[in-house]
């Protein structure tokens, strides 16, 4: 958690408070583009772009929001904007969300890594149901907070959960049986 | 209450936002019923796996990787406020284009600077 003081002085001009900042948040913002992406490389790439912008965006942050929501608002953003790039023709509609299942999610659970698994499931969800669950689950983010790094309204962050959840149990119940694709 | 609105619960549940009296009916329905005894089972075997996945963290300090970048944004910066009558917004903090930057930020950004 950082400092409001630190925040301040950062926002106020002092450049080695806004390095130390930078450098207590700069796990956070990995970890959010770790999860977000799916690989190290492109997180690397989407965590730094995310510091250079809260560098220069220092004094548009307002107490009125919590500085992690702030943070992890600029890093989803970017993560998404790549996402959208990297898969332009992609979209799914929602009341049709199914999983593709990658052939290595039966692998991995066939060898037991039920948490490697997880993660390629996380991956087959669509950017918002899978933000929600990265600032839930690695952030510990209240629904309250994830609304707000997000800007959607609470019942949307409820629904986005839940239903990412409900489709991650589906897919690793169906593969937990040993069950062939259909 | 039907077991879709149970559904509800196990998942408010799992973010601790039941009440005592939201959780005592949802504990009699789980009694009662193999179906959403087996779904709730695995919600919360779900939400164990998630709680552990692994806290990654970056294999160098992204602060020390931008550093020669953050020196150029302050020769840039520094470079705009000379030229800029005093109390004006600095376009270079604000501009719309900065949510739209690319993968190399920097350089288009620096590209848009006159
Ligand atoms: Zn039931």
């Amino acid at each position: 958690m950082v400092a409001p003081e630190l925040v301040r002085a950062a926002q106020s001009g002092d450049r080695e408070a806004l390095l130390t900042l930078l450098r207590e948040i700069e796990t956070h913002v990995y970890r959010t583009a770790f999860y977000m992406l799916g690989n190290e490389q492109d997180a690397m790439d989407a965590s730094q772009e995310a510091l250079l912008r809260i560098y220069t965006k220092i004094q548009s942050y307002e107490e009125k929001a919590l500085f992690k929501t702030w943070v992890q608002r600029i890093v989803t953003n970017i993560c998404i904007d790549k996402f959208r790039k990297a898969k332009p023709t992609v979209s799914i509609d929602e009341h049709e969300m199914t999983f593709i299942a990658p052939a290595n999610v039966e692998d991995e659970i066939l060898a037991g890594d039920l948490s490697q698994a997880v993660r390629e499931a996380i991956d087959r969800l669509p950017e918002h149901h899978r933000s929600v669950v990265v600032l839930r689950y690695l952030h510990d983010f209240s629904y309250n907070e994830i609304a707000e790094s997000l800007q959607l309204p609470l019942n949307t962050v409820k629904s986005y959960l839940f239903r990412a959840r409900q489709q991650l149990q589906t897919l690793l119940r169906d593969y937990e049986k040993g069950g062939v694709r259909g | 209450m039907t077991c879709h609105e149970q559904v509800e619960l196990m998942q408010r549940y799992l973010d601790h936002d039941l009440s005592d009296t939201e959780e005592r009916e949802l504990k009699e329905h789980l009694v009662q019923c193999a179906e959403c005894s087996g779904l709730f089972d695995r919600l919360q075997r779900l939400d164990s796996e998630l709680s552990q996945l692994p806290k990654v963290t970056p294999a160098y300090s992204l602060v020390d990787a931008i550093m020669p970048q953050l020196a150029e944004l302050d020769r840039c910066r520094g470079r705009l406020r000379k030229r800029r009558p005093k109390n004006r917004p600095q376009p270079l903090l604000h501009a719309a284009s900065l949510g739209h930057a690319g993968f190399s930020p920097l350089g288009s950004w620096l590209a848009a600077l006159p």
